[in-house]
């Protein structure tokens, strides 16, 4: 038989219990402090040798390693230069511009931080990138003539650290907490880029009880939960259920019999 | 006496012939869309109900409105309540993903309303890319296998999505011609469900209650739109097998173009119209309110 006093405890413990749950998975804690301290990065090379395109219709135009090697700012100005020789000698200047795109694409997907997936996240590194597609994206607002080509490579950019973020905030919802992170997905929504994460369904389940949403609840727990959660959780109600009741009938009980009491 | 009697009778009939007359009149401009072109069919098949509200395209006389994320400080639902007066609604329900709602995250995959960029960031995985045009025009397309095609100028012209050079070319388009763009999950395409019949058991795909768009083909050649809800907690691949087969036995379809899954999660919202452009408050598959405040909202209304 359980005496008033288990049942009781057991009672406050396991509401207790349940709020410390709710409030630990449930909050959103981000770092402390206000500065975010990026580190200086400036290494990002190419892992090809080369940055080369070739089509019958535009000649063959071959940019070899030196050039390739001078490409470790990747700078607007230098695409815009290249773009200019290459429209000095050809006709269809879209055409040119989707090849080289193609070309710096390809060697983009094969570059150090933007094409890897590294065990983990390089913060400083996408901070460097995000500053080049931010130059890019500022000569694309400028220069009318390559406006969609340097639109582009921005792009190709903002879309690399969106995807980056939503690779780690989805393995590890904890990474979203950081500061670092934050600013990069704030950089991502300033370039109209909204970083995909899933929410954490506990931090579902708490959304959507603010939002009254009890239906949704029940239907999600009956259709979407495995049979040992279930189970679980009809168990811990049954039993929570049971504790409290004991309890309010024991306390009444002995109200009562205060009230009663022929000596008072 | 008797001339003044008369003289009432005839001011008597003359009145009610007005009144009939005007009575009508009421009635026929209360009509709010040819119920020949819309219709509503309530069914069940294969162990399934189906709400149907299936409309057609011959004549031209449906406009689709998509309402892709809040705009100017205002909510989609303000947006709706705001544009819908003096409109023929037909339905209107919650459409594509969302993520982060508690946190005003945005919608999934590449967003343009009404030439206004929501989202730039194209989600591969969800293969439906749908585009509304500001004439009420709707295309779809295959993200997967197929490129975007539209006439610019008389000339037709094509965008790779999938290229960043083609998404910049295409959003400059859109922008230019206030189209509306978003992704969501191509369930099935010409016929065939692409579903995976591995994800039956997976906890991807749990059962749910399901809202799809399908554009189809019927046996007059005209296409049809039909918003379709099942009420039933199923597995997509269940839902779009037996609604494929739904489609062509009980709805007489040639071609199923198109089936697009829409949100009937946290976002499960619906308000469908009659013909008198009442609001029908009967039946939850035509009528919940699961939210006050819905996402972003498909709307299909009739130009008379």
């Amino acid at each position: 038989m359980i005496k008033w006093q288990n049942s009781f405890k057991l009672t406050v413990i396991g509401f207790l219990v349940f709020l410390l749950g709710l409030t630990y998975w449930g909050t959103y804690s981000v770092e402390k402090g206000i500065n975010i301290n990026f580190e200086q990065k400036q290494d990002l090379k190419f892992k090809n040798d080369a940055l080369w395109f070739d089509d019958d219709s535009v000649n063959t135009i071959y940019v070899n390693n030196q050039i390739a090697d001078s490409m470790f700012n990747l700078s607007p100005t230098w695409f815009i230069n290249l773009l200019d020789s290459i429209e000095v000698n050809k006709t269809v200047t879209a055409v040119n511009e989707m090849y080289l795109f193609e070309a710096l694409s390809k060697n983009l997907q094969n570059t150090k931080y933007i094409g890897d997936t590294a065990a983990s996240i390089d913060f400083d590194s996408l901070k460097y990138i995000s500053e080049l597609s931010n130059l890019f994206w500022a000569y694309s607002q400028s220069e009318s003539k390559y406006s969609v080509f340097l639109s582009s490579v921005s792009d190709l950019m903002t879309a690399k650290i969106a995807a980056t973020l939503e690779y780690y905030g989805n393995k590890d919802f904890n990474v979203t907490n950081s500061k670092k992170f934050y600013y990069l997905e704030q950089y991502c929504l300033s370039r109209q880029y909204i970083v995909n994460i899933r929410v954490p369904k506990i931090k579902k389940l708490l959304y959507h009880i603010s939002d009254n949403k009890w239906s949704h609840i029940l239907e999600a727990f009956i259709y979407q939960t495995s049979f040992i959660f279930k189970f679980t959780v009809v168990i811990l109600g049954v039993l929570f259920l049971y504790c409290f009741q004991f309890t309010v009938r024991v306390l009444y009980s002995q109200f009562n019999s205060k009230r009663n009491d022929p000596k008072k | 006496m008797i001339l003044k009697n008369r003289f009432v009778l005839r001011l008597l009939t003359t009145a009610s012939f007005l009144l009939i007359m005007q009575l009508s009149t009421s009635f026929k401009m209360g009509v709010k869309y040819d119920p020949n072109i819309v219709r509503i069919i309530n069914t069940n098949y294969g162990e399934m109900d189906f709400c149907t509200i299936r409309m057609s395209r011959k004549d031209d006389k449906i406009r689709v409105k998509y309402f892709a994320t809040m705009l100017n400080n205002q909510t989609v639902h303000t947006r709706f309540q705001r544009w819908k007066p003096n409109k023929n609604l037909i339905v209107a329900c919650a459409g594509t993903y969302f993520s982060k709602p508690s946190e005003g995250g945005g919608p999934v995959g590449l967003c343009v309303d009404e030439g206004v960029v929501v989202n730039r960031n194209s989600d591969l995985s969800f293969h439906g890319l749908v585009v509304v045009y500001a004439s009420g025009g709707i295309q779809v397309v295959n993200l997967k296998n197929s490129i975007f095609k539209t006439i610019v100028n008389g000339v037709v012209t094509e965008y790779d999505i999938k290229n960043e050079y083609g998404k910049n070319l295409f959003i400059n388009w859109a922008k230019s011609s206030r189209a509306t763009v978003f992704q969501t999950n191509l369930l099935a395409e010409n016929n065939i469900n692409l579903v995976s019949p591995t994800a039956i058991s997976s906890s991807k795909t749990p059962l749910a209650a399901r809202r799809v768009l399908i554009v189809t083909k019927g046996l007059n050649g005209v296409e049809y739109h039909s918003i379709v809800y099942t009420r039933k907690n199923v597995s997509l691949y269940e839902f779009t097998n037996n609604l494929l087969a739904f489609m062509k036995s009980s709805q007489q379809m040639v071609e199923v173009k198109f089936i697009l899954n829409l949100d009937t999660g946290a976002q499960n919202w619906i308000e469908t119209y009659d013909s008198n452009g009442g609001l029908i408050k009967d039946g939850e598959c035509l009528y919940s309110h699961f939210t006050e405040n819905p996402v972003n909202l498909l709307v299909y209304s009739f130009e008379q």
